[in-house]
């Protein structure tokens, strides 16, 4: 197939009248990112637009080259809609992204940072130069893990009368009272027990979270879909933890404990990861 | 039948799923504002629509397959 990058070259001046764009997928350090462009490098998000790094002094962007007629305002809105389409782009992202977080600190962009110019991009780069560089010493030898934690229902079910304190004190008198007010309190436990299931998964997901947070160093709860569910049970927490190389044994040893712990309550923890730290690149705290 | 300690906590790590993937690119990442941009709406929808998508097997499939064969590394030169 013949290239044509040639003819299309992307407008640095008037970049309206280009027919591409260039898409950002990470920003990284000058020199690592340089000699990371030595090896085989993945196939940017369109595999025609070959990766490319657009550096300003002590930083550089990693980008591609993709046609307007896709990535447009107008068009990608069109485009976007086709989950098809999305969803082979957003894999693309991801296998880029992950190439260079894998192998050097770099601050992982989501999908769709378009520039009509490559020195738009530069420009951006040198504007948050301080900000991109904090963060890129945030993220340094470390990794981004993720917990899901999902929910048998019915296994749950099984258990709640004996893990919700106010249940267990009631099933506890319904068992010595006498037959018309064992009867009253039998009902009033069903009234509860939905709230007190709702309230003791709660109470789980929060021990997780925080024991898993005090064996990392940052950690970030994430919105859990409604109605997501896996094969294991509704999923009832989702979080992200930032971890440092040399500490993920004993992150992952936590991990293992607290599935071992939970299990008997219809709880699973499903550990992904490593992923390009996209939950802690943003903010500063 | 007795579970094994490795079952109990499911370590992915070479084969990501495909939701978590689109919901990593999707949904987080630093935002720097391109000069083309979508707005968190427009992410909230797209993300519904993969919802659904990576339900239908055939579909996650093909995604995949396209997956597979971009892991082949391209010589960048």
């Amino acid at each position: 197939m013949m290239s044509p990058r040639k003819q299309n070259r992307i407008a640095d001046k008037d970049g309206s009248k280009a027919s591409r764009a260039l898409y950002v997928y990470c920003v990284g350090e000058s020199p690592a990112l340089r000699q990371l462009f030595e090896e085989r490098l993945p196939s940017a998000i369109e595999p025609e637009g070959k990766l490319e790094l657009v550096v300003d002094n002590r930083l550089a962007a990693v980008a591609s080259e993709v046609p307007l007629a896709d990535y447009g305002e107008e068009s990608l809105k069109t485009r976007l809609a086709d989950p098809a389409w999305t969803a082979v782009r957003a894999v693309r992202h991801e296998q880029v992204v992950e190439y260079f977080s894998s192998r050097a600190a770099v601050v992982p962009l989501r999908f769709g940072a378009i520039y009509f110019a490559r020195s738009r991009v530069e420009r951006m780069l040198s504007e948050k130069a301080a900000e991109l560089e904090a963060i890129i010493e945030r993220l340094r030898g470390r990794q981004e893990w993720g917990i899901t934690v999902s929910c048998d229902q019915a296994e749950f079910a099984k258990v709640i009368d004996t893990l919700s304190p106010r249940l267990r004190d009631l099933a506890e008198r319904a068992r010595t009272a006498q037959p018309g007010q064992s009867y009253l309190l039998r009902k009033k436990m069903e009234a509860l027990r939905v709230d007190e299931a709702r309230l003791e998964i709660k109470r789980v997901v929060a021990e997780i979270e925080q024991a898993l947070a005090d064996q990392s160093e940052r950690s970030a709860s994430l919105r859990v879909l409604k109605d997501e569910a896996t094969e294991h049970g509704k999923t009832v927490g989702k979080m992200a933890f930032l971890v440092a190389s040399e500490g993920f044994d004993h992150f992952h040893d936590e991990a293992e404990r607290l599935a071992r712990a939970h299990a008997d309550a219809g709880f699973r923890l499903e550990m992904t990861g490593p992923w390009p730290p996209y939950n802690f690149s943003t903010g500063e705290d | 039948m007795s579970v094994t300690d490795k079952d109990l906590l499911e370590l992915e790590t070479s084969e990501l799923s495909l939701l978590e993937t689109l919901d990593h690119v999707l949904n987080r990442g630093l935002v720097i504002a391109g000069e083309i941009t979508i707005s968190v709406a427009d992410i909230d929808l797209i993300f519904v629509g993969l919802n659904v998508l990576v339900g239908s097997v055939e579909t996650i499939e093909e995604v995949l397959g396209e997956r597979a064969e971009s892991d082949v590394p391209r010589l960048n030169d």
